[in-house]
């Protein structure tokens, strides 16, 4: 295959998956009875699509299963067929096959054949008879087309295209089948004649009866940069008219259906994209990471500009400030490129709801708020595994059977919301649900029979919730397939950390349960408060503190070596960073310097440090990439003085205290 | 094996040393670093290389035993954990590029003082002197 075609490929790949997507959720809104011909539509266009391009690859597999589903699709369309939930469970199904397939398709594996034969089978038996027979009977029933309209409209340049479109058109009247071919020239500029442009424009009225495939294939070398081709076939009910193909007229199916889908579906405002390497948009954020560093070295010079004569430090002032201005709005833009609403990992759960709650005979409503709340790509793709494993908790430790719930006075149906907002400097995204809640005991229960916790010990509630989250923990009764299997509590936390952010869990028996999931809102880029120590300068992340106080002497306390502050009435530990990064440097006296207090999830704690400087955005580099992680530090930074900084990691630092 | 192989030659305790010329990326003046906390002290620290942080390491510290304010920063890549790296050694001076012909690699004798250095690869002679040759990728920088 050659370089060209892979690229095809890939890019059919990605569209399918993402039709995929599409097919699913729209399945999910289908209602029973009588469908809705709008969502059957959508989901038809996507199917139709996917089983076009894969011609093109040969993907034979997936032509025939799609070709099985078009049909019983059809067949709803045409409203023939009615929704019920067995159809729809069936439908579904055959997406996952689909999805089974183009994975490995994409992976150049081999294709689980046993599961896409039974699949064949079973839609096959909601046909009702082998899919052959009904496709044949629908096309029987199909308007018989009695010729076509075919519009060409030559771009500008068309002559540079090199394909003589009077031969094309000739050939089409050779076509088999074809009893006549009226052809009209128009005039199809309103601009000045130039004598290498193409001003002319064809309408073409064929009659007879002929597939459009015979005649897409004759305008098979046109592609919609040179020439505007569009096909509507003409019916005897000629009502029944519809577009089927625009731009390249021999173009894959895909293309056709979606002319028909804008041209039929609601119009819908689409903002028009393109598809960019992520390597591309790392480098490019990369470079304004540069360009950031090197705009506020800049600016340092901006103080000494009054030493030069007025005019020109005036001058050099304002460039300097359009500098800062533009460079922050480039960065803004750029790190936007990289945000994609988190609905990309939302329009999952849907989908595992319905099949965990189909699954475990309970009645559950799935809320979802904020899905266009945007997160770092990054983010994005290490959060969805961690929130379906909650959701899939949820259901099935959650939410209780609608009959317990009923007993208990609630509502039959139980409610998962699942809500992302911003908060601060973080997104926070929420997982709440209206079920039994952490049965504390019970999880104490199990710590102890694993051995993590003493008979006897006395810890706090808080400290029973985090067990959750050791490995091998699962207090579920019965392990079903849905989980209680242990793993991944432990490993929703580890990618949660990975991403520099932090889970926390509030339950309250019979009430339900709240997992609170807080994120850095990028990666890149952290606003940082610097601190000094001596002749070291540490950055903090400016959203986790709280406030900073000049220790009074009669507030400190001594406990074991360990000192704490009484900050109004309550006493916080002091981190010493000298001591704790083993630092001979900068103050020992509390009373000489400055506590920094701080919040890092739940925990508030003093952090002490000389001075404190300016506040100013940072770009987060790695120490991993050329040294390895250090414990209390979770990056480092160059200086506007081109020195490098390191920044705190205050989860690390919080841990240090316990 | 090549036959010749070009080398860096650097000074390092009054001896003579080579590395591989193919691994280093430039040399530069000693500057003042940032230091890693809770780092060994042959880790002077980080430096910014235009936008990298790069850990600086001194092999007179971590093999010598002896500090000194002289000295030069020369910055190759080394491969840690299937990893590639950007580090700074700092050593004595750099002195040259030869040409070192691999045939005549001598193992380093044994319980001679310089079989203590895990990154020997072996000796060779260059126009009568006796050069140290380095395998870098045998020194533990990173760890604690």
């Amino acid at each position: 295959m050659d370089e060209l075609m892979l690229v095809f490929r890939q890019t059919y790949l990605e569209e399918s998956f993402e039709g995929l997507a599409a097919m699913e959720s729209n399945l999910l809104t289908l209602p029973e009875g009588t469908p809705n011909t709008e969502v059957v539509n959508t989901i038809f266009r996507a199917a139709h699509s996917m089983k076009g391009g894969a011609g093109t690859f040969g993907f034979a597999e997936l032509i025939h299963l799609t070709h099985i589903l078009e049909t019983l699709l059809d067949e709803m369309r045409s409203g023939k067929r009615n929704v019920t939930t067995e159809n729809r469970e069936t439908l579904l199904e055959s997406v996952d096959v689909l999805r089974i397939i183009l994975t490995a398709y994409q992976n150049a594996e081999p294709i689980e054949m046993t599961r896409v034969k039974s699949m064949e089978v079973k839609l096959e038996a909601i046909l009702g008879g082998s899919a052959a027979d009904i496709t044949a009977a629908a096309a029987a029933e199909k308007p018989e087309i009695i010729g076509y309209d075919i519009h060409l409209s030559p771009s500008d340049d068309y002559f540079e295209s090199g394909i003589d479109l009077i031969k094309l058109l000739h050939e089409l009247g050779r076509t088999k089948g074809i009893k006549n071919t009226i052809i009209n020239t128009r005039l199809n500029s309103d601009k000045a004649l130039q004598i290498e442009h193409c001003v002319l424009a064809f309408d073409v009225q064929v009659e007879g009866s002929v597939e459009l495939e015979q005649i897409q294939e004759v305008f098979e070398w046109l592609d919609s940069d040179n020439c505007h081709v569009s096909i509507t076939p003409i019916t005897l009910q000629a009502t029944a008219k519809e577009v089927v193909s625009s731009g390249t007229a021999g173009a894959s199916s895909s293309e056709a259906s979606k002319t028909a889908a804008t041209a039929t579906a609601a119009p819908q405002q689409q903002e028009s994209s393109i598809r960019v390497s992520i390597s591309k948009i790392d480098q490019m954020v990369d470079m304004v990471g540069e360009l950031v560093i090197a705009q506020s070295m800049l600016s340092r010079f901006g103080a000494l500009a009054d030493q030069l004569n007025a005019t020109w430090a005036d001058e050099l002032k304002e460039g300097l400030l359009d500098i800062e201005r533009h460079t922050r709005a480039m960065q803004e833009s750029v790190m936007s490129i990289r945000m994609m609403p988190i609905s990309f990992a939302f329009n999952r759960m849907p989908r595992i709801v319905h099949d965990v709650s189909g699954k475990l005979e309970k009645e559950i409503e799935l809320v979802m708020e904020g899905e266009n709340t945007e997160v770092d790509k990054t983010v994005l793709e290490k959060l969805t595994d961690p929130l379906v494993h909650i959701i899939r908790n949820s259901v099935d430790h959650g939410i209780e059977k609608p009959d317990v719930r009923e007993a208990n006075g609630k509502p039959r149906k139980g409610t998962v919301r699942l809500s992302a907002f911003h908060a601060g400097g973080n997104i926070v995204i929420q997982i709440k649900d209206n079920g039994a809640g952490i049965r504390l005991d019970k999880v104490r229960q199990k710590a102890i029979d694993v051995g993590v916790l003493l008979e006897g010990q006395v810890v706090s509630e808080k400290e029973i919730i985090d067990l959750i989250f050791h490995a091998g923990f699962s207090t579920a009764d019965v392990v079903t397939d849905v989980s209680g299997r242990g793993v991944g509590m432990d490993v929703v936390r580890r990618n949660i950390r990975e991403l520099g952010g932090t889970i926390e869990v509030q339950t309250e028996q019979g009430k339900g349960s709240v997992f609170t999931i807080r994120l850095p809102l990028t990666l890149a880029i952290l606003d940082g408060q610097l601190a000094k120590v001596g002749d070291e300068t540490y950055i903090f992340p400016l959203a986790s503190i709280v406030e900073s106080v000049l220790p009074a002497p009669d507030h400190i306390k001594s406990v074991k070596g360990n000192y704490l502050y009484r900050l109004r009435d309550v006493y916080i530990p002091i981190v010493r960073l000298n001591e704790f990064f083993n630092r001979p440097n900068g103050k020992t006296e509390l009373t000489a310097g400055l506590l920094v207090v701080v919040e890092n999830g739940d925990k508030r704690f003093g952090v002490f440090v000389d001075t404190l400087e300016s506040q100013q955005q940072v770009v987060i580099k790695s120490l991993d990439t050329n040294y390895r992680k250090v414990n209390g530090i979770s990056g480092a930074t160059i200086m506007g003085d081109g020195r490098v900084a390191m920044i705190l990691d205050l989860t690390e630092l919080s841990q240090e205290i316990d | 094996m090549e036959e010749n192989k070009q080398i860096l030659t650097f000074i390092l305790n009054n001896e003579i040393y080579g590395i591989d010329i193919l691994r280093i990326q430039e040399i530069k003046d000693v500057e003042k670093c940032t230091p890693i906390p809770n780092a060994p002290e042959w880790t002077l620290g980080v430096i910014n290389l235009r936008g990298s942080v790069v850990p600086i390491f001194d092999l007179r510290r971590m093999f010598f035993n002896y500090a000194s304010e002289e000295g030069v920063i020369i910055v190759l890549r080394v491969e840690n954990g299937g990893k590639s790296k950007v580090v700074g050694i700092v050593v004595d001076a750099v002195s040259n590029t030869e040409f070192a012909n691999m045939t005549e690699l001598q193992p380093a004798p044994k319980g001679d003082v310089h079989s203590a250095h895990v990154f020997v690869d072996g000796l060779v002679s260059i126009d009568g002197r006796m050069v140290i040759l380095t395998d870098i990728d045998k020194i533990n920088f990173f760890r604690e």
